[in-house]
């Protein structure tokens, strides 16, 4: 295992991504049990990991940014000289700034509605809030149960009605949430990029981690 | 005019660094603000729907992490002694023994450098130690590598199947054969090259040894029956399948192997007890796995959401308290009551058995299936039998020793065996494998909506239309296909350029009547080959690693191979039986909506 977490946050993440694929894996295995082992079906299962899926990919995205892992082409890069790449590597990062930053206003406009919320206006970018719309919190998820614990929000969001399942705006809150983050990562990455501390967006090869872990082995065992 | 456009501004983004999903994520939405009156509301919908409404790329993380626990080098040692052990007689032995090794991991692992690190990093140096050069080692393991896509289950195959929307499982099915030719043919290759050059032999392993081997490392092959298995016997999803062998893989790797988890270090029992244990450490190993399923009836029941019945909870508590007591008298040295218990125990458990599995009506194949795949339980139910019978035979102390050292260390070792589960192997693991998963869906997340673009604008359809008008028909087509993706594979890692490439070739190829199995079959064999060209071969960069020498020496290393996996792309192309016979066979004839 190559990398090693150094920042409690570094860790938290961490631990997230382990958790999240963990509990999709066991999910869907106790399904599978169950249709085998009890003749059921754990109704939920094929919903929740579907969602928790998107939530590891989504908020993964901005860690990823953060460690450098996201894939890329860095095959003229390697070719210019380091003043070029540098000035490279800002036009790239302003580029996803403006995609983080689109697809954040995006999110929000899709979400918002779900959590009785004002999207906002414009076409490209935010000019204010919409003033009419419909609200979308009574929308339910197929098959996820309502916690007893999130009884609340019914008073908040559905004017006291019960929810039989869980709400919809529960797992597409992600998609804001993570954008921010992205946001977030993109910038970091663009003060790290001027300062010099990285050289490039993305990891000049997905197998470099392998190569290292290979290399450490074939040490270890020559 | 503006797919041009489009296509420009995601290979230009390419070129200055900005990540692969970031390109095509931004050209897309660009396009979409400027050409159509879609709202970026509707992008973040596409981007959140590529998990919601794509089940089967729920298969890749689970395939990643299976592979990611079967990494950790002791099924590969074992694959390789077992490879050795059959083929190492021959000329050039040793090599056609990786290659073998390869195709066997490659059945059990979806991604090809993940193929080239468990095999080569031992293979490579197994084969200098015997006067192989250098560069024939590192050519022949970067080669055969490649096969990890090639052959199922396949990380690239599922993108594909995602992407242009046809079933996981024939596209499995299809790469078998192909799969086995590549590898047959780079065996020939190096056998000739073998007699030639000759090159050195092994020792002919006597049938014990191949046995001895087999077993070894057929506890990590069984996965190959758990994933090909399931999913044509009907038992799982793909999806389902990859996650079993996920969870099967832990199992393996920490319990069994003992590669990774607390037992690494220090085994439950020491070795001189093993033999002896052996029966008690399945009496309390069943014993466990009953107080789980009892558990299990016992809310089934109660939560009254399955017909699971009384009988059966009462008949589970039996077996599972019967177990625990046979323990106990065999700690006192009570000879008959253990047995006795014993005998209650295995009645009860053919009860359940009888109630569950067989009613269930998936006949003789699908039970037999059934009790291998998911009931380990019911393997162990046999030796339960088997054993006090075997042992009656032999001292009153080999039976209660056995018993009460297996048994009581089990139990007592319990805290141990679940502290594997957040042990810091198992987490370390977990998050690699999600880190994989992570930046390789976001890639495809926002391929999807280029292809949503595509769809919309129907741009595939405007390109079919010039190239019938053109006069362009499906050879010269495959042709385009084989060039645009081999030059592409030199530039771009497998899943992102197949996500791009297919949803725009796709449609084409359908209208000229090319199979859409044979057409993932080509994809795949032309992103093999691109893993092993530069510049950004993976296989290259990752043979060079575990090999120790520069990128350009593997390159030329690998040329000579490389030729022969040239020959079979244009097999492969232009027949497309080798492809579409197996899944023809197996699932029916295909049906092509247009």
């Amino acid at each position: 295992m190559s990398h090693h977490s150094q920042s409690p946050t570094d860790r938290i993440e961490e631990t997230l991504i382990a958790l999240i694929l963990g509990a999709m894996t066991v999910v869907t295995f106790a399904n599978v049990v169950a249709r085998y082992g009890f003749n059921s079906n754990i109704l939920w299962a094929v919903e929740a990991t579907v969602f928790m899926f998107g939530w590891m990919v989504l908020l993964g995205a901005s860690y990823a940014v953060k460690i450098g892992a996201h894939l890329g082409v860095d095959a003229v890069l390697n070719l210019v000289s380091p003043n070029v790449r540098k000035i490279m590597g800002l036009i790239a990062v302003a580029i996803c700034i403006a995609f983080s930053l689109l697809l954040l206003k995006g999110s929000w406009d899709y979400w918002a509605n779900f959590a009785n919320l004002p999207g906002t206006e414009g076409r490209w970018f935010p000019t204010g809030f919409e003033e009419k719309f419909r609200g979308k919190a009574w929308y339910e998820t197929d098959d996820i149960p309502m916690p007893p614990i999130l009884t609340w929000m019914e008073g908040a969001f559905n004017d006291g009605d019960e929810y039989e399942k869980l709400p919809r705006l529960i797992p597409y809150m992600i998609m804001p949430i993570s954008m921010a983050l992205l946001v977030f990562r993109f910038i970091q990455a663009a003060f790290r990029l001027l300062r010099g501390d990285i050289t490039m967006l993305i990891v000049s090869h997905e197998a470099e981690d392998a190569v290292d872990d290979a290399a450490q082995y074939v040490k270890e065992n020559t | 005019m503006e797919v041009v456009l489009l296509f420009a501004m995601v290979i230009g983004l390419l070129m200055i660094g900005v990540p692969i999903a970031v390109s095509l994520g931004f050209s897309s939405v660009m396009f979409l603000l400027w050409f159509s009156d879609s709202s970026l509301a509707s992008v973040a919908q596409t981007l959140f729907n590529a998990f919601e409404g794509h089940y089967t790329l729920l298969a890749i993380p689970f395939f990643i992490l299976a592979s990611s626990f079967m990494s950790t080098g002791g099924v590969a040692r074992r694959i390789i002694d077992f490879s050795i052990a059959c083929v190492g007689h021959f000329h050039g032995g040793l090599a056609i023994a990786g290659v073998f090794a390869c195709m066997l991991f490659a059945a059990l692992s979806g991604s090809s450098p993940a193929t080239v690190v468990a095999i080569g990093s031992i293979v490579i140096a197994g084969m200098r130690q015997v006067g192989y050069t250098k560069e024939f080692a590192a050519g022949v393991i970067c080669n055969a590598g490649t096969l990890g896509i090639l052959i199922p289950p396949s990380i690239v195959m599922v993108v594909y199947a995602a992407a242009v929307e046809v079933s996981v499982g024939r596209m499995f099915l299809a790469g078998v054969i192909p799969g086995l030719m590549a590898g047959t043919m780079l065996m020939i290759g190096i056998y000739v090259m073998a007699r030639v050059k000759n090159l050195p032999k092994g020792e002919r392993a006597p049938w014990g040894e191949r046995l001895a081997t087999a077993r070894e490392a057929g506890w990590g092959l069984f996965l190959i029956v758990i994933i090909l298995g399931g999913i044509y016997g009907g038992i799982f999803t793909p999806t389902e399948a990859a996650a079993v062998a996920a969870i099967y893989a832990w199992i393996i790797a920490s319990f069994v192997y003992r590669d990774m988890g607390p037992l690494q270090e220090k085994p439950l029992l020491a070795t001189k007890d093993v033999a002896q244990s052996l029966l008690g450490l399945r009496i309390a190993g069943i014993a466990l796995i009953y107080g789980v399923f009892g558990a299990g009836y016992f809310f089934a029941v109660y939560g009254g959401w399955i017909a699971a019945g009384l009988g059966l909870l009462i008949t589970t508590a039996v077996a599972f308290v019967a177990l625990l007591a046979a323990i106990f008298h065999a700690a006192h040295k009570a000879r008959m009551l253990t047995i006795v218990h014993i005998g209650i125990a295995a009645l009860a458990t053919l009860y359940v058995f009888f109630n569950t599995i067989i009613p269930m009506g998936y006949g003789i194949v699908g039970t037999v299936l059934l009790v291998c795949v998911i009931f380990p339980v019911q393997i162990f139910l046999l030796s339960l039998i088997a054993g006090p019978v075997r042992l009656l035979g032999e001292t009153e102390h080999t039976l209660f020793a056995s018993v009460r050292t297996g048994g009581v260390k089990l139990i007592s070792g319990l805290p141990r065996i679940a502290s594997t589960i957040w042990h810091r192997d198992t987490i370390d693991t977990l998050f690699e494998a999600g880190k994989l998963t992570v930046t390789l869906l976001f890639v495809i997340a926002n391929a999807l909506i280029l292809k949503h673009v595509l769809t919309d604008e129907q741009i595939p359809q405007h390109i079919t239309e010039a190239m019938l008008a053109a006069g362009l028909g499906p050879v010269a087509f495959l042709i385009v296909v084989n060039v645009i993706l081999l030059i592409g594979g030199q530039f771009m890692e497998p899943s992102g350029l197949l996500v791009i490439v297919a949803p725009l070739v796709f449609p084409i190829a359908i209208e000229l009547g090319i199979d859409p199995i044979h057409l993932g079959i080509i994809m795949v064999v032309n992103m093999e080959i691109g893993m092993i060209t530069p510049p950004v071969g993976l296989n290259l960069f990752v043979t060079s690693g575990v090999a120790g020498m520069p990128m350009m020496a593997v390159v030329k290393a690998a040329l000579p191979f490389l030729a022969i996996l040239f020959v079979f792309l244009i097999m492969v192309t232009y027949i497309p039986i080798i492809s579409t016979f197996l899944p023809n066979l197996v699932m029916g004839p295909e049906i092509v909506t247009k």
